[in-house]
């Protein structure tokens, strides 16, 4: 097998496992929530991983409220 | 009596730089001063720091610390006593368990190598670490986004496997090589030590170097292909989102690391690992959480980093598969990057101009360094701009896509002949 038809192989084989992987995780996720499990737990909140510095941090913070007002549009 | 010759013969850091071809020695001293500028770069924050400052001090100190010391004749009486990577690397079982023994007691680093860095054990660790930094829940936001983002950000590693071929390497050595483009240390590793152990520390070195340089230059290649318009693209998140539990993302966690193993057994230890970190960080066990998000991941990155930059002796650099390696390196990560900018513009426009297409370096896996110079580049041209969340989906699933073509390459490759 050529070098060039490998990694077509490869890639190939790849975009297959890869959606087939998406729709299972998109299927698992339709299916815990069909589940209805214990909805009293809270909603857990994204976590952004570290930031670099104390400023970025509080930029990250800033930006999720921002994200998360878009979102959640409170009237005035 | 005690001559000039006596006291040189004292610092044989120094006397073993004019014991060796000249070519030797610059190299030596080049690669100190290359040690400093890493570690200045990465104090900087230029280059990734946690890797950079461990590593350069590391490449700068072996490089002075060579003396007339060879156990095992490997390097014509030359060495330190750091650590030996050829130690056990011959084809003779006997020769090889009685020379790893003696170096075991002589170099203080070689337990490291070789109970945690050649088998892997640092990367799954690593690996450990990430995945209880990480949020399942970004993939499950957008499954089908994040995945095709990953795989446009594989273009290196499917297209320097011909280039390395070109170069002259086994198809199993380009594959090795290749797998740079990744981007996704651990899985580097595992995948040289599957298919080209020969190949192993010197692919180490390249792969680290250029995962901490790819902190530095994707920023560049961004700013080259996306129009500042696009960059500061506010993202939202998607109409009907569900949210989850931790106690639901757990479930999906646990099922998608059993999924991913029983499909790809070769890629499972990293999976796993990846997999667990993931589980305790949803499961609440705190003790636990704090245990491999702090004292192990940060334990496993220092050393990992020194012993990159240990491995960077002179002897080893100036191999002359190091050129090729280093060139194929940065193609590799230069085409994943060109390619998830392509996949961030490809979502752009099918998604009706709603992804921002920085996204797509994001694609590499270079957990969460990706995310994050995504999400730096953004606030720089829009400070109100929040694409982290996707950025991270697209960067999970980034290494669910090199761990899927490390299996397929390892399963592909296991079978033929060289």
């Amino acid at each position: 097998m050529s070098s060039l038809t490998l990694c077509l192989w490869i890639y190939a084989l790849s975009i297959v496992f890869a959606m087939a992987i998406a729709v299972v995780i998109h299927g698992l996720g339709v299916f815990v929530k069909s589940l209805k499990l214990d909805r009293t737990e809270e909603v857990a909140e994204p976590l952004v991983p570290t930031a670099d510095s104390e400023r970025e941090q509080q930029a990250l913070a800033v930006a999720i409220a921002v994200a998360h007002r878009a979102k959640h549009p409170t009237r005035s | 009596m005690i001559t000039w010759q006596t006291v040189l013969e004292i610092f044989e850091g120094v006397t073993s730089l004019f014991a060796v071809h000249p070519k030797l020695a610059l190299a030596r001293l080049g690669l100190i001063a290359l040690g400093f500028l890493l570690m200045y770069l990465g104090r900087k924050g230029v280059l990734e720091a946690l890797i950079m400052i461990p590593m350069g001090l590391g490449m700068a100190t072996i490089n002075a610390s060579v003396m007339f010391f060879d156990p095992l004749n490997l390097h014509g009486g030359l060495g330190t006593l750091f650590v030996e990577p050829q130690a056990g690397a011959t084809t003779d079982t006997v020769r090889n368990a009685a020379d790893l023994m003696t170096i075991l007691q002589i170099d203080w680093l070689q337990p490291i190598y070789t109970f945690t860095f050649s088998n892997g054990l640092i990367a799954c660790f690593v690996f450990m670490g990430i995945g209880s930094l990480l949020d399942i829940g970004f993939v499950l936001a957008r499954p089908y986004t994040s995945m095709v983002i990953a795989l446009c950000a594989e273009l290196g590693t499917i297209v320097t496997i011909p280039i390395a071929t070109a170069f002259g390497f086994t198809t199993k050595q380009a594959a090795a090589i290749a797998m740079v483009g990744g981007a996704d240390g651990p899985m580097v590793l595992f995948t040289s030590l599957k298919l080209a152990p020969e190949l192993f520390v010197p692919i180490a070195i390249v792969a680290y170097l250029y995962l901490g340089l790819a902190y530095g230059g994707y920023p560049y290649l961004v700013r080259a292909l996306i129009p500042q318009r696009l960059r500061a693209l506010p993202m939202f998140p998607p109409k009907n989102q569900r949210e989850y539990t931790s106690f639901e993302k757990m479930i999906v966690a646990a099922i998608s690391c059993v999924v991913l193993s029983f499909l790809l057994p070769v890629a499972a230890p990293l999976i796993f690992s990846l997999f667990l970190g993931i589980v305790i960080r949803e499961s609440g066990l705190k003790a636990f959480h704090d245990l491999i998000s702090g004292p192990l991941l940060y334990c496993s990155t220092l050393f990992l980093g020194l012993m990159l930059g240990i491995l960077c002796d002179a002897n080893t650099i100036m191999d002359p598969k190091i050129l090729p390696l280093l060139l194929l390196g940065c193609t590799a990560l230069l085409l994943s990057g060109i390619g998830g900018i392509f996949g961030g513009y490809l979502m752009y426009f099918l998604s009706g101009k709603k992804v921002n297409p920085v996204v797509g370096i994001a694609g590499v896996s270079c957990v969460p360094t990706t995310a994050k110079v995504a999400q730096k580049i953004v606030s720089k041209d829009n400070p109100s701009a929040m694409i982290m969340p996707a950025a991270l989906g697209a960067n999970i699933s980034g290494v669910v896509t090199t761990a899927i073509i490390t299996g397929i390459a390892c399963s592909l490759l296991g079978k033929i002949a060289q």
